[in-house]
């Protein structure tokens, strides 16, 4: 008898354990496999849909609170590197938005001569600046880890849109990090290298497919880092084309690019320009449909620098409905009569 | 009775009138040149931005215009189409020999004697020798230290650069003088190429500030046996020269103390270019070799002077600050002093 209920008790131990095991190995299968879910759900899903909606301030919010746990994803056997590129960079655009707004309070006291406010000003734009490099160059680095040793060196052998898309959402990381780091006095330590690796991973990519931004990229690299340029190349024609191109697929990113190129020249004509043709082809050029987030954050970026115009010039940023004029517009005068004429 | 009252109105309004002139002539802003390799965009202008805020506080208002080629800087300074300019010492010569010749070959070894030469000049005993009519020194930045990149780790004594493709800026004569000096041989090139020429081979030795090694990629010139020679060649400056007529009577000098107040700031900053360097890439120069690059380096600076490309004040302080630092150097007791 007590042998008899000894066999059940290990009858039912057995059976527990295998129980036990079988749920442990589940649930490992489900957890490992749910991170790859998650990943492929957000890469392939989410974030396409979100490059539908155009609300960038909430693009900004949800990237500024995801972005930190993103990287917890490789701990459940999934590889969140390409995710990571797309959310820093957003989370990035978010500290630059910030950085702009103080440089906007920079203009103002100035205008006012209020010479402390301006330094204060300065101070806490280089403290955004250095935030947007930091997150920026984490995109990069992930783009680093989602493609080893690759960029600037070789090309990877794209399967999908999806792996170009992240390649370049990284290349422009590493491109704006080091920019915005140069402007904060260089205190996020990116490799000043990077720049010239973007240059050449920009050209992994289809110029045409891609609305001119690889083209952009180069250009901007051509003339910011002389002795890079191949020879009997006019970047800024270069640029030009790339404008053209991405003009022409409703795409108006690249006029981003141009502006803060031309900017950088001191070409002021040349922005005003630029910023005028993307609002007059906003109706005879739509958007891609697929695309609105993007877009709506060109048009966001360039009005950004047209308030840094006008608030140059009169103390104010563009008027509501202004975008595309400036303070120095000619008048068209409307038809009057000299009202002595009739007195 | 009339008379003193019209008089008096006159003086009055004659007042009222050169009140609302200066009123007006120190509102209208001032033009700046800005040179920076990246424009608007990069950490020159972007430490103008800052100048700029400082320059409220002394009563000039500054408009800065950004510039990628100091060439062209300097003509339009030149042109009268800015009233203050900012780009290096080099450049800064033809405007003042005395402040252009801070970037004498070899003539400051450390930061720290950068500093000191900076103090002695910024004083207010010194304002004479910022002006040379009508432009004046308004601002001098450290830009970091220039070394020597050679791809072959084997030269690191004087009389190995012999018959060395070496490259210069054909902008600026006192290289050409060097390098025939010590009997290499010149390459022209400009910021454009000099590095691009380094990396490709077309030349043996090229020079820069730290911060090029990473931005330029000079590391793939270094491979494989190439290094940085561990001896300040230039101290580098970023200087600011001013019409002096278009502006407020003391700017200069409440100027020149801004600058050197922010010195520490910027050599930290320079500093944190150079520390992206990995130790093995420096070359260490034995003592003995040391002393032949200084001879070398003084013999040239004599000669150049001589030329009329360096100011013999400026190597003179220079060697006093040197020799006040280290008695012991060979040149504190030799008979042709700087």
């Amino acid at each position: 008898m007590k042998i008899k209920a000894r066999r059940k008790l290990y009858h039912w131990l057995m059976w527990l354990i295998l129980t036990l095991f079988l749920l442990y190995a589940t649930a490992m299968l489900v957890i490992n496999n749910s991170g790859k879910l998650l990943v492929d759900f957000i890469e392939e899903q989410a974030v396409p849909y979100v490059l539908k909606t155009d609300d960038v301030a909430m693009g900004c919010v949800m990237a500024e609170a995801l972005s930190l746990s993103i990287p917890s994803l490789a701990q459940i056997n999934a590889s969140p590197y390409k995710l990571a590129v797309i959310f820093e960079f957003l989370s990035g655009s978010c500290a630059e938005f910030k950085a702009r707004e103080e440089e906007l309070r920079y203009i103002r006291a100035l205008h006012v001569k209020n010479v402390t406010e301006a330094q204060d000003a300065r101070i806490l734009q280089k403290r955004y600046l250095n935030i947007a490099a930091q997150r920026q160059f984490k995109g990069y680095l992930n783009l680093e880890l989602a493609y080893p040793g690759m960029p600037g060196n070789t090309c990877p052998q794209f399967t999908s849109w999806n792996d170009e898309f992240y390649w370049l959402v990284g290349l422009m990381d590493g491109l704006l990090a080091v920019l915005n780091d140069l402007a904060s006095e260089g205190s996020a330590k990116v490799p000043l290298d990077i720049s010239l690796k973007v240059g050449r991973g920009a050209g992994c990519l289809n110029n045409t497919q891609w609305w001119g931004i690889p083209s952009a990229i180069q250009a901007a690299i051509w003339v910011s880092f002389p002795g890079n340029k191949p020879e009997g190349i006019d970047p800024l024609i270069v640029l030009d084309q790339a404008m053209q191109t991405g003009l022409q697929q409703g795409m108006r990113i690249v006029q981003v690019i141009a502006a803060k190129i031309y900017i950088g020249l001191g070409d002021v004509d040349r922005v005003k320009a630029i910023i005028r043709e993307n609002v007059a082809t906003k109706n005879s050029l739509p958007a891609d449909l697929n695309f609105l987030f993007l877009d709506k954050m060109a048009t966001l970026q360039l009005q950004a620098i047209s308030d840094s115009m006008w608030t140059e010039a009169t103390g104010k940023r563009t008027p509501i409905g202004g975008l595309g004029t400036f303070w120095d517009d000619p008048d068209n005068k409307t038809d009057t009569v000299d009202i002595f004429d009739i007195l | 009775m009339i008379l003193y009252k019209n008089s008096t109105s006159r003086l009055f309004i004659a007042f009222l009138l050169m009140t609302v002139g200066i009123t007006v002539a120190q509102a209208v802003p001032r033009k700046m040149c800005v040179f920076d390799l990246l424009g608007a965009n990069g950490p020159f202008f972007s430490q103008m931005k800052d100048y700029k805020t400082a320059a409220l506080a002394w009563g000039a208002e500054l408009e800065l215009k950004p510039y990628t080629s100091e060439r062209v800087a300097a003509e339009d300074f030149k042109a009268g189409l800015c009233d203050a300019v900012s780009f290096t010492g080099i450049r800064a010569r033809q405007f003042n020999s005395f402040t252009g010749s801070l970037d004498a070959i070899g003539a400051i070894p450390t930061y720290d004697h950068l500093k000191s030469v900076i103090t002695s000049i910024s004083g207010e005993k010194a304002a004479g020798l910022m002006f040379s009519d009508p432009y004046e020194v308004v601002a001098i930045f450290p830009a970091g230290a220039g070394y020597m990149f050679v791809n072959d780790r084997t030269i690191d004594t004087v009389g190995e650069l012999a018959g060395k493709r070496i490259a210069i800026l054909d902008s600026d004569p006192a290289q050409v003088e060097m390098v025939n000096f010590i009997g290499g041989s010149p390459v022209g090139t400009s910021l454009a190429n000099m590095y691009s020429k380094f990396n490709n081979g077309s030349v043996d030795v090229t020079y820069g500030p730290a911060i090029v090694y990473e931005a330029m990629e000079l590391y793939k010139g270094l491979e494989p046996n190439g290094g940085i020679i561990n001896f300040s060649l230039v101290q580098l400056t970023l200087q600011i020269l001013i019409r002096k007529a278009d502006f407020p009577e003391g700017y200069g000098q409440k100027s020149r103390e801004f600058a050197l107040s922010q010195f520490d700031s910027r050599v930290e900053l320079v500093n944190k270019y150079a520390s992206t360097i990995p130790a093995k890439m420096w070359i260490s120069i034995p003592e003995t070799d040391t002393i032949g690059y200084l001879e070398v380096f003084r013999q040239s600076r004599i000669r150049l002077r001589d030329k009329g490309i360096y100011n013999g004040k400026m190597l003179k302080l220079m060697r006093m600050l040197r020799c006040k630092k280290d008695p012991q150097q060979s040149e504190c007791t030799a008979a042709d002093k700087e």
